[in-house]
């Protein structure tokens, strides 16, 4: 419908939806299913591909369920002048939201300290004296919000960086788990972190069985958190050969 | 940050290794912790702890505010950090706010989980609730920040008193309720949920607690972890590059709950001797 000249455009907002959501599942409800029917220690099918962008020198796209992510990874560069001189490399990471990422728009920059998480994650498993004085720049950006953002963005962060060829202990693949009253589900999504009553992100590198990133949140006793880290430890084992054979197909498809 | 020679560095990594630490503490023993609380009159509450060389003061400041619509039956609770110049030239303008970032989100992950209770702040449900603020500020920095920093606040939230409100009588609809805040009477927190963080650095093979900024420079990785006074862990943090078997994890986990228990006891007899102080001045 052509606009009448001088109108100021309708827009439309959706209306609130109800105010007191009820609760996905009641109490120790142990038959209840998770919204997309998967089980409680399921994992949403993961998919890879490098090479999304094509001016940076590694890049890689991940899209788990709803949560989808762009990575691109720059470098080695020259570091600035203004930085002192360093015999080793330096990682620089940087997370960042767009807009229509989360349902209500604008709320991706509640997640600052993502950037910080980033790098503390990557920086164990990089080879930093194999770059000296120059910096490798990571840049993720968040397409789709759909839950479980960070490991997300940490498991395609270290896919673009292996396929910026830039050297690595390992890959590193994060997963997270949340708690839900007496029950653990693995890989939450964005429903679920919001009921949630603890949460644990967990990332490490697969082949050599080390963490390099682990945050708690809430209440955990003792049984529970190694329940937890066991489930974790198992899921990323099986993320890390998924990436593997990502990286795989992706040279087999080049050096057809 | 200091830079250390080679040889000041097989120093402290050989005296952590035999139980010896620079300042002659053993590896699992904390700095003389000084509280003082009250410290600011124009706050509700305040506290500020002095762990060595590192100085840290917290205050709470309550207003009146309107609750979130997804959570009408809780209040709301923020902390932030500020890193000021004092504490290191680098912390000026925007030099600190990564720092302070970390430290704010540690904070919030480690207190805000099952520490505090959001719905004992709300005084009208749906309406009216108490925003509490909780602003951390770092003096003089010399090692283990997060810490120093959660045992201030727990500090300034048990010196904490709550103006009491008085509801006028019902009002119906979208009305905003009038409220009378009495300057006499005043709600004390319960602070016995709210948990310590233990901080445990881990250099060579051996785990130290209460780094200072030398031994910090050293560490290859550190685990933060807050531990309430029933042993439970409510967050954990780990910091620092370097891998971690996960059995080593867990080995950290129970030290850090055997170290916590004599900290929160410690802790608890120094709060209430300088609540005790400040009454009497």
């Amino acid at each position: 419908m052509a606009a009448k000249p001088g109108s100021a455009p309708t827009t439309y907002s959706p209306s609130l939806t109800q105010k007191t959501r009820p609760p996905i599942f009641k109490g120790n409800d142990l038959d209840w299913v998770r919204p997309d029917g998967r089980g409680f220690h399921q994992c949403r099918p993961a998919f890879f591909r490098t090479g999304a962008v094509n001016s940076a020198s590694g890049s890689a796209y991940a899209e788990f369920g709803n949560t989808k992510v762009i990575v691109s990874v720059f470098g080695p560069r020259e570091s600035k002048k203004a930085m002192m001189y360093s015999d080793i490399g330096r990682l620089n990471c940087n997370v960042s939201y767009t807009t229509f990422a989360t349902p209500v728009r604008g709320q991706g920059s509640d997640h600052k300290e993502f950037s910080s998480m980033l790098h503390k994650a990557l920086e164990g498993a990089i080879m930093l004296e194999t770059f000296p004085k120059t910096t490798v720049d990571v840049f993720a950006l968040v397409l789709e919000s759909g839950g479980s953002d960070l490991p997300v963005v940490i498991s395609c962060a270290s896919l673009a960086l292996a396929d910026a060829g830039i050297m690595m202990y390992d890959l590193v693949a994060a997963v997270s788990v949340s708690c839900l009253g007496k029950n653990l589900v693995i890989d939450p999504i964005l429903e679920e972190e919001s009921y949630q009553d603890g949460s644990l992100m967990l990332t490490c590198m697969p082949s050599r069985y080390e963490v390099t990133q682990l945050i708690f949140t809430g209440e955990w006793s003792t049984p529970d958190i190694n329940e937890a880290m066991q489930l974790c430890l198992d899921a990323c084992g099986k993320l890390g050969k998924v990436m593997r054979s990502c990286l795989k197909e992706a040279t087999s498809a080049s050096q057809e | 940050m200091v830079g250390l020679s080679v040889g000041e560095k097989h120093f402290i990594q050989g005296g952590i290794a035999q139980d010896l630490r620079s300042d002659g503490r053993k590896r699992l023993t904390y700095r003389p912790i000084y509280v003082e609380t009250g410290v600011i009159p124009q706050a509700h509450g305040s506290a500020r702890i002095r762990l060595g060389a590192t100085d840290v003061i917290a205050s709470v400041k309550a207003e009146l505010g309107k609750p979130s619509a997804l959570q009408p039956d809780k209040g709301k609770i923020a902390i932030y950090v500020d890193c000021s110049p004092t504490a290191a030239p680098m912390f000026e303008g925007r030099g600190g706010e990564e720092l302070s970032t970390e430290l704010s989100v540690a904070l919030q992950r480690c207190l805000l989980g099952s520490g505090i209770d959001p719905s004992s702040l709300v005084i009208v449900e749906g309406k009216v609730c108490w925003d509490l603020y909780i602003d951390g500020l770092v003096i003089s920095s010399d090692g283990n920040l997060l810490d120093a920093l959660g045992a201030a606040i727990k500090a300034a939230l048990s010196n904490t008193g709550i103006p009491k409100v008085n509801v006028a009588s019902e009002t119906s609809g979208d009305e905003q309720p009038e409220v009378n805040i009495s300057d006499e009477e005043f709600l004390q927190f319960d602070t016995s949920g709210i948990p310590v963080i233990v901080t445990l650095t881990k250099v060579g093979r051996h785990y130290i607690v209460d780094a200072t900024s030398e031994e910090e420079s050293q560490i290859s990785s550190a685990i933060s972890i807050s531990i309430n006074r029933k042993g439970h862990i409510c967050g954990l943090t780990k910091r620092g590059g370097a891998g971690l078997d996960p059995s080593i994890i867990l080995d950290m986990i129970s030290v850090a709950k055997h170290v916590s228990e004599q900290l929160i006891n410690k802790l608890d007899s120094e709060i209430a001797a300088a609540e005790a102080n400040e009454e009497e001045s």
